[in-house]
């Protein structure tokens, strides 16, 4: 191995073909974060990159880095978690596609962030082992925004400080613009109740958003508030990037045909 | 100052838009067609300008045929109650290829890419489950290739055909021919073991 190789544990986000036999693989890695490599002849050797480049895969890599473009160049790579019920069980493979989008589009190249690595590999494995996906996804997309510094503010009205609950209100608004909340009587005329919240929603969020991974399996999070939850953070991260999330109607397709057990 | 022609040039351009092909690449071809014969030159535009007045799609399976419907769909020596459903037509070549499958096919023209705003609507799904629903048909055969994106589409399917009046399988999954087994990676090999065969006994 020369010494301008680099070694590195990483996800993979997305893979692309590239001309007849090579293939181009945007990884994730808590060293170098988010990074993009070519893999010659990984179409063909029946060695080297076979089942091994696949999206969601845990992979230990050799790569060259770039000299003069962006893409570095692949030399070796050990796979260490396939996590293949995710692509043969397709109500998990749409939550997990959808969380790979985010990362892709929340992150920069060179940017590493290990609790994003954490997160989205916590994230891979639960949905594995068949751990209800929407709640799972709310974790994760509450604590991606929390990483990428764009935490939603969800501890009391935006405009009068009043405490959810406080003044027995039922529900509050999310506003996507900024993250924050309104109560009922802030919100007056504004038409925000696409986003708004129930109290019960808004505890679990605010559980959520205190929570560690390891501690995630203790929140039990019905469906109808996790997709009241989801549909809010998605909203948001939607305002913040700028642009559609295209896996969020496949994954809103597989929200209507609810996750079986492993099988 | 034009150096190269805007014919030429025009052509380029042209090429540049194929899959695989750069500018320099590009370039050699349209160099090489331009020293060949001017017969060659004309011979491959009347078959760019043949290939949409003469190719559509066949209405029952989607592949590119010149006749609706396709050689295949029409032949009355295949059996028509074993549908095989595949991604692109360049599968349905290899395929027939084998001389192995003498049933008929349907063609998706694609897999769901959700981050590519590809999903079920995109490809030819529904037709397909138009198709296991209405009219006689025994097996389908899910032969969708073995990545992350074609075993999601090959779940997709068999859960939503799951409930139609059909068989449904799926191409088996293992070592390939000729490969020493230290080679072949752990998945597929556990899956070579999972989906053993029985012979003898």
């Amino acid at each position: 191995m020369s010494s301008q190789n680099c070694r590195t544990r990483c996800i993979v986000l997305k893979n692309t073909d590239f001309g007849e036999s090579d293939r181009i693989v945007t990884l994730y890695s808590p060293d170098h974060g988010r990074f993009t490599a070519i893999a010659k002849g990984a179409k063909r050797s029946q060695k080297r990159f076979v089942n091994k480049l696949e999206e969601f895969s845990l992979l230990d890599v050799i790569y060259r880095p770039a000299k003069y473009n962006r893409l570095h160049f692949l030399s070796e790579a050990e796979l260490q978690e396939a996590f293949l019920s995710l692509r043969t069980h397709w109500q998990r493979y749409c939550p997990a596609i959808l969380a790979c989008e985010l990362v892709l589009r929340f992150t920069r190249e060179h940017d590493p962030d290990s609790r994003i690595f954490t997160l989205l590999h916590w994230l891979l494995h639960s949905l594995h082992n068949g751990t209800a996906h929407l709640p799972a996804l709310v974790f994760f997309l509450l604590h991606l925004l929390d990483a990428c510094g764009y935490q939603p503010r969800l501890k009391h009205c935006a405009a009068c400080s009043c405490l959810p609950g406080q003044n027995k209100q039922l529900s509050f608004m999310f506003q996507p613009g900024n993250g924050s909340l309104l109560c009922p009587r802030c919100s007056g005329t504004t038409d925000l109740s696409r986003y708004s919240l129930s109290l019960q929603s808004l505890k679990f969020l605010q559980t959520a958003q205190k929570m560690t991974i390891n501690q995630m399996q203790r929140l039990q999070m019905p469906e109808q508030v996790a997709s009241e939850c989801l549909f809010v953070l998605y909203s948001y991260s939607r305002y913040l990037l700028q642009c559609d999330i295209h896996s969020w109607s496949f994954l809103v397709q597989g929200i209507k045909k609810p996750i079986s057990k492993k099988r | 100052m034009q150096v190269v022609p805007p014919p030429l040039e025009r052509l380029i351009t042209d090429l540049t838009r194929l899959p695989g092909i750069g500018q320099k690449t590009a370039s050699r071809l349209a160099l090489y067609l331009l020293r060949r014969p001017a017969a060659e030159a004309l011979n491959l535009s009347a078959s760019l300008a043949e290939l949409h007045a003469s190719i559509q799609l066949c209405s029952t399976c989607f592949a590119f045929s010149e006749n609706d419907p396709c050689v295949i769909c029409s032949d009355t020596r295949r059996n028509n109650r074993l549908v095989c459903v595949v991604e692109e037509p360049g599968d349905l070549m290899v395929i027939e290829k084998t001389n192995a499958f003498r049933g008929v096919y349907h063609i998706l023209h694609g897999v769901l890419a959700p981050m590519e705003g590809i999903g079920p609507d995109e490809l030819k799904v529904r037709e397909l489950f138009y198709r296991a629903e209405s009219q006689e048909i025994e097996e389908v055969l899910v032969a969708t290739s073995s990545t992350v994106p074609g075993e999601a589409t090959a779940s997709y399917l068999i859960d939503h055909l799951t409930g139609m009046p059909v068989k449904v399988t799926r191409l088996a999954c293992g070592i390939p021919m000729g490969m020493d087994i230290k080679y072949a990676d752990e998945h597929t090999l556990a899956k070579a073991i999972e989906t053993r065969q029985f012979v003898k006994g």
